[in-house]
């Protein structure tokens, strides 16, 4: 009889597991599984606390022994930050000619995104996915917001639980952006390849591709706005019969990640389609 | 007591979890200390409870590895049923046997998640490489093999220590 009830257990409870699968190979909701979120709501506390213990005894032990070294790197930085000032002074000033000549040519601005920062906790790399877990406070996250960093591309969320989120990186097998080569404009789908690389691909063999070039967002996929640096071609070479293959190295360093930036997600295709369509009116 | 028992021994993997990924982000690829716990705890019950222990600490893993979730509760699920089954059929007391228990429930869990992955995401799915397997499965072994031993050890100190102590209420 227990034998039996362990069999009949044993096929509810995989049954029960593949139906939560398979619900989650087609759906794209905004808060992702209910289940992760509960769990990444619970466990990121614990896991934020024992990163903060380490990195507090780190940052304990490299003062000690650190000390002439920061105080001479602080008189560098404070040199650095007053040049850093005087550069955005000029900037803006460019900045708002460069508004201005917008407006008169009629050119439909970049709007200025608010940026959300969100610390990282930490870099998990499983043997096949390649995910962070980053700490956003009360401002909260939402499912497929992008995540930027300085340099480029780094993910979008795909998991949500209080104060935190999971960010699937560009360079996780199942990652797929829409992107292009911001020389020619040519489109393809920027995949990653489980390591530390990019691929990019449908890019036809007649198209005008080097290495060298910078791929960004193409704002075409409906999850990552136009523009957003992405990598640079590194090796381009024949593929199938009609694309070429093409390598592309990140722009961001993912091992060196310490915070990010959570961009706003883009609205859904049907309010987006509505908003259009009030416009129109 | 057991369930309490359990409980720590997962927050216990948690935590190695945590302080490996931060040594190396290769360490989950290699070690799994979660499967220690399953195979641990699904030796000593019976099939009901070794599948309900692999459920929960499967769903626990996916919710700290991300991608799909469910997926390693599906394997884990597989995985304890297997390790009780097995233990209701082999004597478990000699240690060569729990140590290939060990080995076999790693082979079994990556074997489970590779199917699933294909099945899932097409032929394109992300497969661990064969000494990524073969990683999990030795470190398993080693880890198993090397929980045992300081189970017995604290086993016959704590039989010992009782007897010492038996032995001298009974002169009083």
């Amino acid at each position: 009889m227990g034998g039996r009830a362990a069999r009949w257990l044993l096929v509810l409870l995989l049954l029960g597991e593949l139906l939560l699968l398979s619900r989650q190979a087609s759906k794209r909701g905004r808060e992702g599984p209910l289940l992760a979120g509960a769990a990444i709501g619970v466990l990121g506390p614990v896991a934020r606390g024992i990163t903060g213990v380490q990195h507090g005894i780190g940052t304990v032990g490299s003062r000690l022994r650190t000390r002439k070294s920061v105080m001479a790197e602080n008189d560098k930085l404070r040199e650095q930050v007053s040049a850093l000032e005087r550069q955005l002074l000029r900037l803006q000033s460019v900045e708002g000619a460069f508004l201005r000549l917008g407006d008169a040519v009629g050119y439909a601005r970049r709007t200025r995104q608010p940026l959300q920062v969100a610390d990282v906790v930490y870099a998990d790399y499983a043997s096949w996915l390649r995910s962070l877990l980053v700490y956003v406070a009360d401002k909260g996250a939402r499912v497929d917001q992008p995540v930027v960093d300085e340099h480029g591309l780094v993910g979008r969320v795909i998991a949500v639980g209080g104060g935190y989120a999971k960010v699937q990186l560009v360079t996780d097998r199942t990652s797929a952006v829409g992107a292009m080569i911001e020389r020619t404009s040519r489109q393809g789908v920027a995949r990653g390849n489980g390591h530390s690389g990019i691929a990019l691909d449908y890019v036809p063999l007649q198209a005008d591709v080097r290495p060298g070039d910078r791929v960004i967002t193409a704002g075409i996929d409906g999850v990552y706005p136009r523009g957003i640096a992405i990598g640079v071609v590194r090796e381009v070479r024949p593929g199938t019969q009609l694309f070429h293959h093409v390598e592309v190295t990140p722009l961001v360093d993912f091992g060196a990640l310490d915070h990010v930036y959570l961009l706003p997600a883009l609205p859904d295709a049907p309010a987006l389609s509505e908003s259009l369509s009030s416009d129109l009116r | 007591m057991t369930f309490v028992k359990f409980l720590v021994a997962l927050l216990g993997a948690y935590l190695v979890h945590l302080v490996g990924v931060t040594v190396s982000p290769r360490f989950p690829g290699v070690v799994d200390p979660f499967l220690l716990v399953i195979v641990w705890y699904s030796m000593r019950t019976g099939p009901v409870g070794a599948e309900l222990i692999g459920t929960a600490t499967g769903l626990f893993q996916d919710a700290i590895f991300g991608g799909f979730f469910g997926l390693h509760a599906f394997a884990d699920t597989v995985v304890g049923y297997g390790v009780a089954l097995a233990a209701q059929r082999v004597v478990v007391g000699q240690q060569a046997a729990r140590v290939l228990i060990f080995a076999a429930a790693a082979a079994l869990q990556q074997l489970v998640l590779v199917v699933l992955l294909r099945s899932m995401v097409g032929a394109g799915s992300p497969l661990p490489s064969l000494g990524s397997v073969l990683g999990k499965i030795v470190t398993s072994v080693l880890l198993g093999a090397a929980l045992i031993s300081m189970e017995s050890r604290a086993r016959t100190q704590w039989s010992s220590w009782q007897r010492r102590r038996s032995g001298r209420l009974r002169f009083r």
